[in-house]
């Protein structure tokens, strides 16, 4: 669903949300409130797992129990607002999915190949992209087929809502190379849907 | 990579190899990323691009706040620790044997009663939770983690086990609320609360015969143990907490056993929020 933005475009319901009220959420959260807590959580947690569903497929609810672990822990000692705060969530996600893809590994040998088919999401065939049009599963699919690092900096601007240098500093890239990457990230799903004939 | 596009070879197995770019400007991909409105006569592509990712960001989906109760319940427990919750500033509103039952105990009775407020029936320490609900209670109330929750039934049986014993001597001490949590919790592992005595019965009789390879103080403290390190743990925490808010400090790298690894993530709590500000954005 999408709700008209100030500027006149389209804003994610899982972009930063709360708005003004959101320093207030936050004190009162970083006083004991639980139920500015779980303000937070829930203008979040969507946007986290789909994140996470595609940069740690098997393992996207775990991870995203530990982020909100480490979130917890560390509340009382956040400043920042609203982007600030998503910018810092999704800065632990990504390093515990890291710590996830490594301990994997760890735990098990298999070839590069069979582990990276087997650890996305199955990507809908074109036939399906046209008979199903557009869901959110299906997007995701198609995000997982896509180079890693583009799929991650389009989902971390597009699903998290954070800016071009919030991005180029989770992923420790210089933010002309995020944009590069976003762009071609998009270049390949808008061949995709042309392929497919999928028309709007 | 060095053009917009790609070769075959730099995504093997994609479905559209070898296809041709769409006209999709760096201005127009832009706006897409920004989630802005694009004029009418942009590209189809465009269009249907901006779709998809509009289907992302839609509001939350069948079961993706399904872990909100055990995130609460992770966060009421860290808010007692710290002091800073409001039960824990209104200590002369507790009952008296509320005040005496283990932090432990009381975290698990939330938890428990989080659990049935999903609409499910499990227990943590029956280790039959959803695996990120199973691993927040295995952080908080040291319940088995989801890893390992079908295949170690004996930490589950000792973690029984110290539930009926801490159940019985409630009975014994008449601790009405140490009594009423455990009452709760096992009324949920047992069924139904008639079948408690029952249920510790079977419990306390499997862990007389099991083989005894681990004794129980090994994993998990005596009851009347982890109270007493679970006091003095809190007490500790609680204190530095506080110290550190004292001085205007965020958290320092090990306070948390989930901050250790990677100095970005405390680094971004602090120092982006200047940035932020400085941009004004």
């Amino acid at each position: 669903m999408l709700v008209p933005a100030a500027a006149g475009g389209l804003r994610a319901d899982t972009g930063p949300v709360i708005g003004a009220a959101f320093g207030t959420r936050l004190a009162e959260a970083q006083g004991g409130d639980e139920a500015a807590f779980a303000c937070l959580f829930r203008d979040v947690q969507p946007a986290l797992l789909r994140y996470l569903r595609v940069i740690a497929p098997e393992a996207a609810e775990d991870v995203a129990g530990e982020t909100w672990l480490q979130v917890v822990a560390g509340l009382a000692g956040f400043a920042g607002g609203e982007e600030a705060f998503r910018a810092w969530l999704f800065t632990i996600a990504r390093h515990r999915a890291i710590d996830w893809g490594r301990a994997r590994g760890r735990r098990r040998t298999i070839p590069l190949a069979e582990s990276e088919s087997a650890h996305r999401l199955t990507a809908p065939d074109t036939a399906d992209l046209a008979l199903e049009r557009i869901s959110t599963q299906a997007v995701l699919a198609l995000m997982s087929a896509l180079p890693p690092d583009q799929a991650e900096i389009i989902l971390l601007r597009v699903v998290a809502g954070l800016d071009t240098s919030d991005v180029a500093r989770i992923v420790g890239k210089s933010p002309g190379a995020v944009r590069v990457a976003a762009h071609r990230g998009l270049r390949r799903l808008a061949a995709t849907v042309d392929r497919a004939g999928v028309t709007p | 990579m060095s053009g917009p596009g790609a070769s075959s070879s730099e995504m093997p197995g994609f479905p559209c190899s070898g296809w041709a770019d769409p006209e999709l400007d760096e201005h127009l991909l832009d706006t897409i990323l920004a989630g802005q409105h694009l004029v009418p006569d942009a590209p189809v592509q465009a269009h249907v691009v901006a779709e998809m990712l509009a289907s992302l960001v839609g509001p939350a989906g069948p079961g993706e706040l399904g872990g909100e109760a055990a995130a609460r319940a992770a966060f009421a427990h860290a808010a007692s620790i710290a002091g800073i919750s409001p039960a824990a500033r209104r200590p002369a509103r507790r009952k008296p044997s509320w005040r005496a039952a283990p932090i432990k105990g009381r975290l698990a009775g939330v938890l428990v009663a989080a659990m049935v407020g999903l609409g499910g029936t499990a227990a943590a320490y029956a280790g039959v939770l959803p695996s990120p609900i199973q691993n927040l209670a295995h952080h908080v109330i040291g319940a088995p983690a989801s890893h390992r929750a079908s295949a170690d039934a004996r930490d589950r049986r000792q973690a029984s086990h110290r539930l009926c014993l801490s159940y019985e001597r409630a009975k014994t001490h008449h601790d009405a609320g140490a009594l009423a949590s455990a009452a709760h919790r096992l009324a949920i592992v047992a069924g139904n609360p008639g079948k408690i005595d029952a249920y510790c019965a079977a419990v306390v009789r499997s862990a007389a015969t099991a083989p005894s390879a681990h004794p129980a103080g090994r994993h998990g403290p005596h009851p009347g143990k982890a109270h007493g390190k679970a006091k003095a743990a809190g007490k500790a925490k609680a204190h530095g907490r506080a110290k550190a808010q004292r001085q205007g400090q965020g958290p320092r790298q090990g306070q948390s056993p989930w901050q250790g690894s990677h100095r970005q993530d405390a680094g971004m709590a602090n120092g982006r929020a200047n940035q932020k500000g400085r941009r004004g954005r």
